[in-house]
This record gives C-alpha cells, sequence and structure tokens, in this order.
C-alpha cells in the first residue's frame, strides 16, 4: 500500500465506515507519515463527535411564536388597509352610481343649498343654531351612522373568516 | 436525545399547523428547535445571530408549511431551510478568520501527555479549521455528528446518492486533517 492509497481510506477507517485491512495496517506499522496522519485523523474525529451541542434559550418558543404573531398582526394590518380602501372606494362608487341615477343637476344644487344652510348655521350662535336645524336631520344622521356601522360589522366579518387558512 | 417523529405523528401535526393552529406550530417548534439550534449554532459562531437565525428558520417553516408537499419528511426539509438560511447569512457577513497556519505555527500534533490542554487546542484550531470548509461540507460536519442523525437523512437534504455524502464527509475531514 503506498501513502496515498492510504490517505484515500484513513478517515473511513477510523470512522468505522471501513475495516483496516492488514496491508493498511502493516504500511501505518511501517510509515511514520501515515501513522500520523492516522493519529490526527482520529483526533479529528474524537473532537468532532465530542463538539458541544448548543441547547436553545429556555424562551425559544415564546420567541417564535411571539415573531410569528407580529407577523400575522403586519399581514393582517396589510389586509386591512387594502379592504378598507375597497370598501370605501366602493361606497363612493355606489354613492356617485345613485346620484347619477337620480337627476343630477338637481342632486348637485340639493347639497350646494344643504352646504350653504349648514354654513349659515353654524355662522349663528348655538341658541340659534339648534332652532334652525330642520327636524329630519337627525334621523338622516342617524340612518347614515348606522349604515357605517353596519358596513364596518360586515368588512370585520369578512376580513376574519380567512384567517384561519391563512399562512 | 432523538428527533425522529413517526409519519402519523408528522402528517397530523403538520395537518393542525396548517389549519391555523399555534399550539400545534409550537409543538412543532419544541420538537425540531434542538435540533435546528445545534446545527445552527454550528454553522454560525455569533450567539446572537445564531440565536436570530434559529428563529428566522422557523417562521420560514411557518410561511412554507401550506405548501409542503410531503414528498420529504418534515425534519429533511427543516434541514433544507437551516441550510439556506445559514448560508443566506454567511453571504451576507464578513469571511471567517483564517486559520493561521505561518510558519510560526506547528502543524497539530495528537495531544500525549497533556491531554486537556490538547483537547483544548484541538478544539479551537478545529473550529477554525471547519469555518474555512466549503458550505455543503460545513453543513456535513455540522449535522452528521448530531445523535439521530443518519446518512441517509443528510443525503436526502442535500439531493445526493449516500455514497456522495459519505464522500464528502471523508474529504471534509482529510480538509480539516490537513489545515490542523
Amino acid at each position: 500500500m503506498t501513502c496515498a492509497e492510504f490517505d484515500d481510506i484513513v478517515e473511513a477507517i477510523v470512522a468505522g465506515d471501513v475495516v483496516e485491512s492488514d496491508a493498511a495496517r502493516a504500511h501505518r506499522a511501517a510509515c511514520a507519515r501515515c501513522a500520523a496522519a492516522f493519529a490526527v485523523a482520529e483526533a479529528v474525529e474524537r473532537a468532532l463527535a465530542a463538539r458541544p451541542v448548543a441547547a436553545p434559550p429556555a424562551r425559544f418558543n415564546a420567541m417564535v411564536m411571539g415573531r410569528i404573531r407580529s407577523e400575522r398582526w403586519r399581514a393582517d394590518q396589510q389586509v386591512d388597509r387594502v379592504f378598507n380602501i375597497a370598501v370605501t372606494a366602493g361606497v363612493i362608487g355606489i354613492v356617485l352610481g345613485g346620484l347619477a341615477l337620480l337627476n343630477l343637476a338637481s342632486v348637485t344644487t340639493t347639497i350646494v343649498s344643504m352646504a350653504s344652510m349648514t354654513a349659515d348655521a353654524l355662522s349663528r350662535p348655538p341658541a340659534a343654531r339648534a332652532e334652525s336645524l330642520p327636524m329630519w336631520i337627525y334621523p338622516l344622521a342617524g340612518a347614515l351612522l348606522a349604515a357605517s356601522a353596519l358596513i364596518w360589522r360586515w368588512a370585520e366579518g369578512a376580513r376574519q373568516q380567512p384567517e384561519r387558512v391563512r399562512p | 436525545m432523538t428527533w425522529r417523529m413517526t409519519d402519523l405523528d408528522e402528517r397530523a401535526l403538520i395537518e393542525r399547523c396548517r389549519a391555523g393552529d399555534d399550539d400545534a406550530f409550537s409543538e412543532l417548534v419544541d420538537r425540531y428547535k434542538n435540533l435546528v439550534y445545534a446545527v445552527v449554532t454550528r454553522l454560525v459562531a455569533d450567539r446572537a445571530e445564531a440565536d436570530d437565525l434559529a428563529q428566522e428558520v422557523f417562521l420560514k417553516v411557518h410561511r412554507g408549511l401550506p405548501y409542503f408537499r410531503g414528498d420529504a419528511r418534515l425534519s429533511t426539509w427543516i434541514y433544507r431551510i437551516v441550510s439556506n438560511v445559514c448560508f443566506e447569512a454567511r453571504g451576507r457577513s464578513r469571511p471567517e478568520t483564517p486559520l493561521d497556519r505561518g510558519p510560526d505555527r506547528p502543524a497539530f500534533e495528537p495531544p500525549s501527555i497533556d491531554a486537556s490542554f490538547g483537547d483544548l487546542e484541538l478544539r479551537d484550531r478545529l473550529e477554525k479549521a471547519i469555518a474555512q470548509l466549503p458550505d455543503r461540507e460545513r453543513l456535513l460536519v455540522a449535522a452528521h455528528y448530531l445523535e439521530g442523525v443518519q446518512y441517509e437523512a443528510l443525503a436526502e437534504t442535500l439531493g445526493i446518492p449516500l455514497g456522495t455524502v459519505k464522500t464528502h464527509l471523508y474529504r471534509a475531514k482529510r480538509r480539516l486533517r490537513e489545515l490542523l
């Protein structure tokens, strides 16, 4: 056996994957260089097997789950933003569509006159302002609030539904 | 300490994780954190960075589980993620300090009289030598010497035949022997 041949199998021998042949053993006994290589290979094998195994910190699970939750929260925020923009755009579209279906000119006139009425009412003292507000403004405000609450509830429900399966 | 799960356990756990069960995912972290942490700390010397990367591995597992087809074992898939995360991080960081083999430093001689000092010196030189191995060989050396990790798992992880895994390991150890 030559030194090069011994060099090729020394790691397999010390790992126990190959049984050292008589020829290899005889070569090692006769060759100081290969005997030293064998000793170093054995030392490397032992040191690799004895490398310390680090244990994760005690709060490792909590840290991972915390990062997952914060990542999920960020993703939810993103979905919320997109959804809110979509809902707002939808509502504006519906309102504008409704306005267009009605007589646009008269609706515009009504909006302008309502705006001027509001500006007029706001410019008066508070006592006079209460008297001057027409009665229909209260049910209208209530209906608007109720509609907003309903849209919000629906949007929240739609947002939470796919959350269980979202990665 | 072994990290193997039965196929049935594994499938059930994956399904629960996919259904959005946080407790199930925490259980998965519990089962694999020792394996992941051990390999990561052997690949990345800085402990704070290793902590961060080990967590990053589980974030990637969480993100990827819906796409995990189950062709390979979960542990094999996690190994792949560990190697990707660590080698990406290594690519971003500065190169490792080379092992000093200048003319003043003699080659390592196995300990004879003062064994404990020799072991310490060997360990120090070995760590520096391992840092100079190519990525694939470093992963093999890091993972092979963990209890419960078989040649077969490494072959599956790296997508190479069993014989090639052994050849790479022998080559890595020969390189270490020459570097010491």
